[in-house]
This record gives C-alpha cells, sequence and structure tokens, in this order.
C-alpha cells in the first residue's frame, strides 16, 4: 500500500528522469526557441493583423469579382463581334439579299465592264 | 539646451535599462522552464517537432504579451499558454482526423515503436522501473484534461494550490479535487502492478 508521498515522489522522479534525458540537440533547438522568444520582447504582436488580413482580402476579392461579372453582364454590347452575326443574320433572312446573291456574278461583270470602259476613255482623252 | 539633452539621455539610458531588465527577467525564467515545458508537451502531444513548435509559440506569446509582468506571475502565465496550446493542438488533430476519414484516405498510423522514445521501448531492456515508467506515462494519458494539469502542475512543477487554480481558472477546491482524482487513479494503477508481480 503506497502512502501519497511515495506516489509523488514516484511520479517526481519519473518526470525529473524525463528532463535530465533530454538530448543536447533538443537542448540546443529549446536555446535557439529561447532566443528568438527574446528577441520578440517589445515587438509589436501583429498576429491579429494577420489572422484579419487573409479573409478580408478573400472577402473583398470576391466581391470585385462578383461586380466585375454584374458590370459586364449590364455593358451593352456594342463592339462588332458581336454585331456582326446579328447583321449576317439580317442579310441571311431579308428577301432582297437573296435577288442581290444570285446576281452578284452580274453585278461583278459590270462593275468590271465600267471599269474597263472608263480606263479606255481616258487613254482616248490622252491620246 | 544643454540640461534638455542631459534629461534626454538619461530618459534614454533609463529605458534600455528597463529593456535589458525585462530580457534578463524573462531569460532567466525561460531558462527555467523550457525543457519542462517541452517534456510537458511531450507527455501530452508524443511528437519531438510538434512539441518544440508548441513551446516556441508559449515562449514568444509570452515575451510580446505578458514580459512587463512581476517574476512571480510569469509561471502561471506561461503554463496557461503552454496548456491552451496544447488543448487547440488535441482540437486540430481532432478535427484533421474527421477530414481525413471523411475524405476516405487511410490516416496513416505510424510504428508505436519508432514514435516512442527509444529508451523505454527495448525489450530486452525492460526492466522493473522501465515498467513503473509505463505504467506512470499509461496513468497520464488516461486521465481526463483537467486532471492531467492539475497533477502535472501541482506534482512535477510543485505549483500552490492558489497557481494552479489562475493557471485552470477555476476555484482551489476544484483544483484540489482535480488532484486528488488523479492521484487516486495512480495508486491504483501502480497498486494492480504490485499485486500482478
Amino acid at each position: 500500500m503506497k502512502s501519497e508521498d511515495d506516489l509523488k515522489k514516484i511520479s517526481k522522479d519519473w518526470f525529473e528522469d524525463k528532463v535530465k534525458s533530454t538530448n543536447g540537440s533538443i537542448l540546443s533547438e529549446l536555446n535557439q526557441i529561447r532566443y528568438d522568444a527574446l528577441d520578440s520582447i517589445g515587438k509589436k504582436n501583429n498576429s491579429y493583423f494577420h489572422k484579419l488580413l487573409l479573409p478580408i482580402a478573400g472577402a473583398s476579392f470576391i466581391l470585385f469579382l462578383s461586380m466585375r461579372i454584374d458590370q459586364l453582364g449590364l455593358e451593352p454590347q456594342d463592339n462588332l463581334a458581336f454585331d456582326a452575326p446579328a447583321s449576317d443574320i439580317e442579310i441571311l433572312l431579308g428577301d432582297e439579299s437573296f435577288d442581290m446573291i444570285d446576281q452578284l456574278d452580274f453585278y461583278s461583270w459590270l462593275e468590271e465592264q465600267n471599269e474597263s470602259f472608263l480606263h479606255d476613255n481616258s487613254f482616248e482623252e490622252v491620246g | 539646451m544643454i540640461t534638455s539633452k542631459i534629461i534626454e539621455n538619461q530618459l534614454f539610458l533609463s529605458q534600455e535599462d528597463t529593456k535589458l531588465e525585462t530580457k534578463d527577467k524573462i531569460d532567466s525564467f525561460l531558462k527555467e522552464v523550457q525543457v519542462r515545458a517541452f517534456r510537458i508537451a511531450m507527455i501530452s502531444i508524443k511528437d519531438k517537432d510538434e512539441s518544440k513548435d508548441i513551446v516556441q509559440d508559449s515562449m514568444i506569446s509570452l515575451a510580446t504579451k505578458y514580459s512587463d509582468r512581476p517574476p512571480n506571475e510569469l509561471a502561471p502565465i506561461f503554463y496557461r499558454i503552454l496548456f491552451n496550446r496544447i488543448k487547440d493542438w488535441h482540437r486540430k488533430t481532432i478535427v484533421r482526423k474527421r477530414i481525413v476519414s471523411f475524405i476516405g484516405f487511410s490516416d496513416s498510423k505510424a510504428d508505436p515503436i519508432e514514435l516512442a522514445e527509444s529508451e523505454n521501448m527495448d525489450p530486452m531492456k525492460l526492466n522493473e522501473s522501465e515498467e513503473v515508467s509505463a505504467i506512470i506515462q499509461g496513468s497520464i494519458d488516461n486521465l481526463p484534461s483537467r486532471q492531467k494539469q492539475a497533477f502535472i502542475l501541482r506534482n512535477f512543477e510543485g505549483m500552490s494550490v492558489r497557481n494552479v487554480s489562475k493557471v485552470m481558472k477555476c476555484s482551489e477546491g476544484s483544483v484540489k479535487t482535480h488532484y486528488f482524482r488523479a492521484m487516486q487513479k495512480l495508486k491504483i494503477e501502480l497498486e494492480k502492478y504490485e499485486g500482478n508481480k
């Protein structure tokens, strides 16, 4: 039957043995840790700032992205890349445009004739 | 003009003296407790690197926030920080294990023989004192967190009931109860071992 003092002594000795058996490499690491801690005396603790920085930056980035997406959705699309397919469709759907396409060869021939006629006349004027 | 310069210099020197005194005070305290704090962390965590990180966090926290406190207040504050860090580590480990098991990866269980300190685990060298050592370690492992804190602080660190109650933020009566229960459990385990011999 062990008394409380015996138990205290056994467990205390066990812990002190553990402390004494700590090897040199751990001791030197702990010394280095202590020096680092001593260097931090007097320095302002910015941990709260760092803890808040990431969530605030993340939230503002998401807000910025959502605003940009909204703006893209609302802006009038007035560039040619978006207009061109709409006008093509209009031409294709219009009755007149089909007539023009059917007689495209004729119109191009007519244009060539006009050009050669003007060319011939200009030479005649020179001569 | 000259007198104001002298006063400025004296003020500067007195500030430097205060800084040095503070540094010396914290240094001598940390020097005294660093290995003990590491061993306390090892008892609870059983991982050298994690224990070192916890001791480092505790030391830096003490140095940055509480360096102006009187020397007799440093020990309760430091051990309070240390036990809070250990508690945080356990919480994080539980969450990490839950996430790992939820995802479906098997949490790689390291070989306990490799994890344990070599001096305790060689079966050929296992003698009576090492068996007692294993029983004490096992008994402490099985203690609830509050009983463990009371036992470590009262028995290993020799702190007064009053200071332990400051660390644990509870009444002195509660400290006595936690400590008594921890001692009872250790007594039962050691008596069981002696009965089986």
